[in-house]
């Protein structure tokens, strides 16, 4: 499996490739339509990303010391920002994921175009994923 | 391309020069000064307030109170009456509020135990002017409504309303931030006790607005504000008003903001405003015919007359997704609650997108629009390889 890093790097070689704001933006649409379904059952008070200005699922499990996790969102942007999380982090080991930094939303220069409400809560999707990961590593 | 002219529009060179020329000649504090600076200064306020007083059609400049806009208008109305009103009282506003139009009132009835009764919307975007009439009883003390929703756009029936309110002898006030665009106001006409609108909707700067009242309407308040420039006397015991419109002006006002908007008020009076009611209106109904021709494009509310704004939904898009790739594609429009929680609820919503024309605008403008809200759409029926 290849590294967080070295797939966040392809990640922003994609997006550098994009003309404008737009294309980013319709990319991660698209993306949002194929990140897979999560059970209603699984939208629940304990899954919410808490301080997100939009609905934040996330149901995030450890086994065998890597991170999987199923996600969803009330708007397609961050579905696709969810997706690209999955890609980058699901079966990655819990160490990894806790000591490598996500950055590639920066990088990509999605994060700037977001206003700082999303900007945050992105943070705090960001932070619960490592968070799990941190108290896994205890 | 902006389309968010409901939230603030923007200002003509006339009322910038106007500004400028404040601090560039006349920089100085009003009423208080025995020189030059200070008398020019007055003159020109008070030249400000005879321009809004002809605006509007009121019979007395003293009738027109300067404000930062219309929530300080609404709140100076409504703190005097939460000071008044008793348990048993009753005040009516409407489901369409503006907050600015809406948290005040509840606040004065909840602190003085008034009840604070709702006109509800009907699903085309109307009051139900039916349960408007069995709302109003002898007890009811003031009635607060908009004359334009800034979420459906919906003109309401405000002269109708008036009349039915003072058959049972309570004041009216009217929200008029949104409809000063869309119709000549004549306050004489429409027989309102109050009235408020903001500056900078109407290609004014910021931080100003108007509370126009009746003289014995506003006679009735108490002053919210104590302070400078509002008072006859004071002594250790006590401080007494001074005359009208000052004692509801307390502190010093925006001073060069009230003499840009005198200029806004004089730029759309050599327009037209029936001229760019006509106009504003053609390019909304142009948006709503070409985004009802567009699958998954949901326009909220039918109402019988609209001015002004537009609000919609996209299948699948979020309100916020929507607005920043309208963003991407240079097109300012607004999302979000749009500051009337009670109205988006009551259309099982939680926000909409919200587009505004003004007169600058074009139909090629509009056009381009609709073509953004296309690419938006189509971009989920492309499939990833």
């Amino acid at each position: 499996m290849r590294s967080i890093k070295e797939k966040q790097n392809e990640i922003v070689a994609d997006f550098e490739a994009m003309e404008d704001d737009f294309l980013k933006y319709s990319y991660l649409v698209e993306l949002s339509t194929i990140l897979p379904a999560m059970d209603d059952s699984l939208k629940n008070d304990s899954n919410l990303v808490k301080g997100c200005q939009s609905h934040v699922w996330m149901d995030i499990k450890i086994s065998d010391g890597r991170i999987n996790f199923e996600a969803d969102s009330d708007t397609m942007i961050i579905k696709g920002v969810l997706y690209l999380l999955k890609e980058v982090l699901s079966g990655q080991d819990v160490k990894e994921v806790y000591e490598t930094e996500i950055d590639f939303l920066k990088k990509a220069d999605i994060m700037a175009a977001f206003e700082s409400g999303r900007q945050k809560g992105i943070g705090f999707i960001i932070g619960t994923l490592k968070e799990k990961a941190r108290l896994a590593l205890l | 391309m902006y389309l968010d002219n409901a939230a603030t529009t923007q200002i003509p060179l006339q009322v910038l020069e106007a500004m400028e020329a404040h601090y560039w000649n006349y920089n100085s504090n009003i009423h208080r000064g025995i020189h030059f600076l200070s008398e020019s200064s007055t003159a020109r306020v008070e030249y400000a307030r005879n321009k809004i007083k002809e605006f509007i059609g009121a019979s007395d400049p003293e009738e027109v109170i300067f404000t930062s806009g219309t929530t300080q208008a609404v709140n100076i109305v409504a703190g005097s009456y939460r000071e008044t009103l008793e348990a048993g009282d009753e005040v009516i506003v409407t489901e369409m509020e503006h907050h600015s139009n809406f948290c005040p009132w509840q606040n004065a009835c909840n602190r003085s135990g008034a009840s604070l009764k709702i006109i509800p919307v009907d699903d085309n975007g109307d009051l139900d002017m039916d349960v408007y009439k069995t709302l109003l009883t002898e007890r009811t003390k003031i009635v607060a409504v908009t004359y334009c929703s800034n979420v459906l756009g919906t003109v309401n029936p405000v002269h109708e309303i008036i009349r039915l309110a003072h058959d049972k002898k309570a004041r009216v006030l009217v929200d008029a931030a949104q409809i000063m665009r869309h119709t000549s106001i004549d306050v004489n006409y429409l027989d309102c006790d109050f009235l408020c609108f903001s500056g900078h909707k109407i290609m004014g700067p910021y931080g100003t607005g108007v509370l126009f009242g009746k003289r014995e309407a506003l006679e009735e308040l108490q002053p919210v504000n104590y302070g400078g420039g509002m008072v006859d006397t004071v002594t250790y015991k006590e401080t007494v008003s001074g005359e009208l419109p000052f004692k509801l002006e307390a502190g010093t006002i925006n001073i060069s903001g009230v003499t840009g908007l005198a200029s806004a008020v004089k730029y759309l009076g050599e327009l037209g405003i029936n001229k760019i009611s006509r106009y504003e209106n053609r390019l909304l109904a142009q948006a709503e015919s070409m985004l009802r021709e567009i699958n998954g494009v949901h326009v909220l509310g039918t109402p019988s007359e609209r001015a002004g704004v537009l609000s919609f939904e996209l299948d699948d898009f979020h309100y916020y997704d929507t607005a920043m790739m309208l963003d991407k594609l240079g097109i300012a429009v607004r999302s979000g609650n749009l500051c009337a929680q009670p109205l988006l609820s009551r259309f099982g919503l939680s926000g909409v997108v919200r587009m505004s024309p003004a007169f600058y605008n074009t139909e090629k403008e509009i056009e381009s629009f609709v073509n953004g809200i296309e690419r938006i759409i189509s971009i989920t029926a492309r499939k990833i390889a």
